[in-house]
């Protein structure tokens, strides 16, 4: 590192101290913009206060790590000399978001498919003839997370995107754990299981691609597979030990966060 | 590096998965010969690998599911396919007094009623019809190869895109986070923290940090992890 990156990371931390700060206060003093009626301690626990509202900060938590990590980058680049003009930072955003064009094109045709699916009423006939099935199973509640957890997985091979997949999944999987008693945190809890394990071991992970190139560094003869199968091992004890912690938690009854039960019961 | 790595509890996973991997490397793949001069064995891996690279791109595997649910749309529409909806409900039961009869709330005037608590101690659930939901009718399938389906299909192109949830969310985040990253901002912080921390722990760190990464970008979701 040289003395210039040093330089341009204090101020940058400088800033991001100064932002978090700032945020931090319009979320807790009362009467400042992400302040919220119910005081401080609201403010602070994030609990939903209605069904569909959340804490002010909660609400606009996308835009505000916008600016927490868009800050410090600027005051970086211009401390270390990547940005001298405003022209540069559109620059660095313009090349940010021609990265994101497949997920453009992803999210294009994946809504297409979720909005059709809805308006076919395949999505709730699918969830509550599911739900009802699982019910009069009688599996156990572990024994459905287990199940969750290898769909996604399986899934997870074909598409990768884990938000794209979630908005397949969950219109469908949340009602229909819920008839069983297993409450939506419970469900995502092993959806990102899923979703995980097997990101390394996919040909269709875009990153894979670069994974492969570091590794050529060190092994110019090996090619997709030899990565694929050295990580397999990686994903076949990721899947069993964190489903088994998953298992474990479950047993012993916690709740998965503030506000976060293991089952669902109605009101 | 290696012993400091069983340090912390949840580091032990990467370190057994870790050593299984160094014992197959002692054997090789990829300190062997080179692909070309010898027939390569057909292992699982090798077809995960052949199947991978047949499949078609995400897109249009999203494609191929919007026509198969067109077409399933059209069967179940004209096979008159129907589902009621369900919803929990806590079984309740009166609550009696000590006579037997039931007790009456005396602001509504109505019998009060408890849970009924199942063995475990929680109460306990039935399935019923959830009438609140589609005028209390079953849903049935709606076709999207009929008229008004495919024009369905067609003019509501543009709205399932723009309102498509993670979209928005993915991009305004990636405009500050693509931009601290490309400005150098991120990479100066993930050495600075490599630089600082005692090479005993880099491992632990390095995981750290993965994790760390992963939670910031996952915070707005990434296009394929």
């Amino acid at each position: 590192m040289t003395s210039r990156e040093w330089n341009g990371l204090g101020w940058a931390v400088l800033v991001v101290t100064l932002v978090s700060g700032l945020l931090v206060a319009a979320a807790v003093v009362p009467g400042w913009p992400l302040s919220d009626s119910r005081g401080p301690l609201g403010a602070i626990s994030g609990v939903a206060r209605a069904p569909d509202h959340f804490d002010r900060w909660v609400e606009s938590i996308v835009p505000l790590l916008f600016l927490v990590f868009l800050l410090p980058g600027v005051v970086y680049g211009v401390a270390t000399g990547v940005i001298r003009r405003g022209a540069d930072m559109a620059k660095l955003m313009v090349e940010s978001m021609a990265a994101m064009a497949p997920i453009i094109v992803l999210s294009f045709f994946a809504a297409q498919f979720i909005e059709y699916f809805k308006y076919s009423h395949l999505d709730k006939m699918l969830a509550y003839s599911g739900g009802t099935m699982l019910a009069e199973s009688g599996l156990s509640p572990s024994a459905l997370i287990v199940a969750f957890i290898l769909l996604t997985a399986t899934f997870n091979l074909l598409i990768g995107s884990m938000s794209a997949k979630y908005s397949m999944f969950a219109p469908i999987f949340v009602p229909m754990l819920m008839l069983v008693g297993i409450s939506p945190e419970l469900t995502q809890c092993a959806y990102r299981i899923g979703d995980s394990v097997t990101n390394v071991i996919t040909p269709l992970n875009a990153y894979l691609v670069i994974i492969l190139v570091v590794m050529q560094k060190y092994a110019p003869k090996a090619g997709m597979g030899t990565l694929i199968s050295t990580m397999l091992p990686y994903t076949i004890v990721f899947t069993v030990v964190w489903t088994a912690m998953l298992l474990a938690w479950m047993a012993l009854g916690l709740e998965l966060g503030p506000g976060g039960p293991l089952t669902y019961t109605p009101q | 590096v290696r012993d400091s790595a069983g340090v912390v509890a949840g580091l032990g996973v990467v370190y057994l998965a870790g050593s299984g991997h160094a014992a197959r490397q002692q054997k090789g793949p990829y300190m062997g010969e080179p692909p070309s001069t010898r027939r390569p064995k057909r292992t699982l891996l090798d077809w995960v690998e052949w199947i991978g690279n047949k499949l078609p791109d995400p897109a249009l595997l999203f494609v191929i599911g919007a026509l198969l649910v067109m077409a399933i749309s059209a069967i179940g529409a004209s096979a008159g396919w129907s589902v009621q909806a369900k919803r929990l409900e806590v079984v309740t039961a009166p609550v009696l007094d000590e006579a037997g009869l039931p007790v009456v709330d005396t602001e509504t005037g109505l019998p009060r009623v408890e849970p009924v608590l199942g063995e475990d101690g929680r109460p306990q659930t039935r399935l019923v019809e959830d009438l609140t939901q589609n005028n209390g009718q079953p849903f049935t399938a709606r076709s999207l190869l009929s008229a008004d389906g495919l024009y369905y299909a067609i003019s509501s192109m543009v709205d399932n895109f723009i309102n498509f949830p993670p979209l928005g969310i993915v991009l305004v985040g990636m405009l500050g986070i693509g931009l601290a990253e490309r400005s150098g901002f991120i990479g100066a912080v993930l050495k600075a923290v490599m630089l600082v921390v005692p090479k005993r722990l880099l491992t632990p760190t390095m995981v750290f940090l993965g994790i760390m990464s992963s939670l910031a970008t996952r915070a707005t979701s990434r296009p394929s992890g």
